[in-house]
């Protein structure tokens, strides 16, 4: 018997062993009980919480693990256009230029200093898991400079939306020991590269130096 | 044997079920997102809270999977669109142009990656434009076109990257307020030309 393709599926001839085949499955799945159904369902549900809570308390972001082996600890460093720890990053805009500070603060705080002189510039902290707890742009019409120490304490450093809650602070706390500092540099075209690359060298990381005490 | 195909059965379906409905319902709300996490705007897509210390799992999740460094939106906003505004995948084969009319926001950046978001590798070395490096029209609108070969004026070069996303930063505080608030401004539109 020829099958016209034209023909509805539901007038269509069926072969027969395609029948018996849909016939036992279904025989199969009749089988299956409605308890069964329900347990996997809450399972599946539990599965599904375990993987995301795991995941965003437990996973280690691998832009920050590839970046600790090649940053070294507190300093700052301008990577210029096309270096290969910026296209680490994924989805860094390509047409900016980056400083960049790993900090561990395990032997104690350290010092940042950096200007945002123009739009565009900007400065975020983030956790090792990528967590950007602290963000600053450059302001509309005046440089921004800013100096601060970023220090290590157990207490809410800043709102949850990343900005600091004391807005003149001159003191970073950050939730983790060691973290990562991106200053980004808009290019505005090649020629202006250079004079970028002078800004962001501007840019310092390190531990902050302590007076000796008073004797 | 009926009794013992029927407890196979069971127990087979219990597993794919539970295990495999758990899994890919767990990395699908990771990686794609759902209205819970992201805001869409036309192709536009964010993560609603990306970057900020008190983001849902599921966002956490994705930027760690990910290996992102967000910024927090009320800094920057990030959009990103693998489609086009007619809902059809970008690809490097095919010719768009994004227009930024009635695009107000005081600095953006648009650049173009391939789906693992590394910059596409070009002649022209170019992979982005923001709103002190594009060309405007005289009417303070600017048109980018992303094609694989050379166009005149904006042209963002897609030479051999197959699938490409889009990704839009504006650095402006009202955008952020926006999304906060969950007013979402409206962005520019993605439309393809040609075709092969």
């Amino acid at each position: 018997m020829t099958i016209n393709t034209t023909m509805p599926l539901a007038v269509r001839p069926t072969r027969p062993s395609r029948i018996r085949e849909r016939m036992k499955v279904s025989a199969w799945l009749a089988r299956v009980h409605w308890q069964t159904m329900v347990a996997a369902v809450l399972l599946g549900g539990v599965i599904h919480i375990a993987c995301t809570l795991g995941l965003a308390t437990f996973g280690r972001n691998p832009t920050f693990e590839r970046l600790r082996g090649e940053l070294p600890a507190n300093r700052a460093v301008v990577l210029p256009p096309g270096d290969a720890r910026v296209a680490a990053v994924p989805y860094l805009a390509p047409d900016m230029q980056y400083a960049m500070c790993r900090y561990d603060l395990s032997a104690g705080p350290v010092t940042l200093q950096a200007s945002l002189p123009d739009p565009g510039w900007s400065l975020t902290v983030h956790t090792p898991q990528g967590d950007n707890f602290y963000a600053i742009s450059a302001a509309k019409d005046k440089p921004t400079s800013l100096t601060f120490e970023i220090t290590w304490t157990t207490d809410p450093p800043v709102r949850g939306d990343g900005i600091a809650s004391d807005a003149t602070a001159t003191r970073l706390n950050s939730p983790t020991p060691q973290g990562l500092v991106i200053v980004r540099a808009p290019l505005r075209g090649l020629a202006w590269s250079g004079l970028i690359q002078t800004e962001l060298a501007a840019t310092q990381c390190q531990p902050t130096a302590r007076q000796a005490p008073a004797r | 044997m009926q009794i013992a195909i029927g407890i196979l059965v069971n127990i087979a379906v219990f597993l794919a079920l539970s295990v495999g409905g758990g899994l890919l319902s767990a990395a699908y709300m990771i990686d794609a997102g759902s209205f819970l996490s992201t805001r869409q705007t036309g192709p536009w897509q964010t993560w609603a809270i990306a970057g900020r210390i008190d983001a849902d799992p599921y966002t956490r999740a994705h930027m760690i999977r990910a290996g992102l460094m967000p910024v927090t939106p009320l800094q920057a906003t990030t959009w990103r669109a693998t489609r086009d505004s007619s809902g059809r995948q970008l690809h490097s084969a095919c010719e768009y142009l994004i227009v930024t009319k009635q695009f107000d926001a005081e600095w953006w950046d648009l650049a173009v990656f391939d789906s693992a978001g590394r910059p596409i590798a070009n002649a022209a070395d170019r992979h982005a434009f923001n709103s002190g490096t594009v060309m405007r029209e005289p009417d303070g609108s600017a048109i980018i076109t992303l094609a694989r070969d050379a166009r005149p004026g904006n042209w963002l070069p897609t030479a051999g990257g197959g699938a490409v996303t889009l990704m839009l930063t504006i650095q402006d505080p009202s955008y952020g307020a926006a999304l906060d608030s969950g007013r979402v401004k409206p962005l520019p539109e993605i439309t393809r030309v040609a075709c092969p």
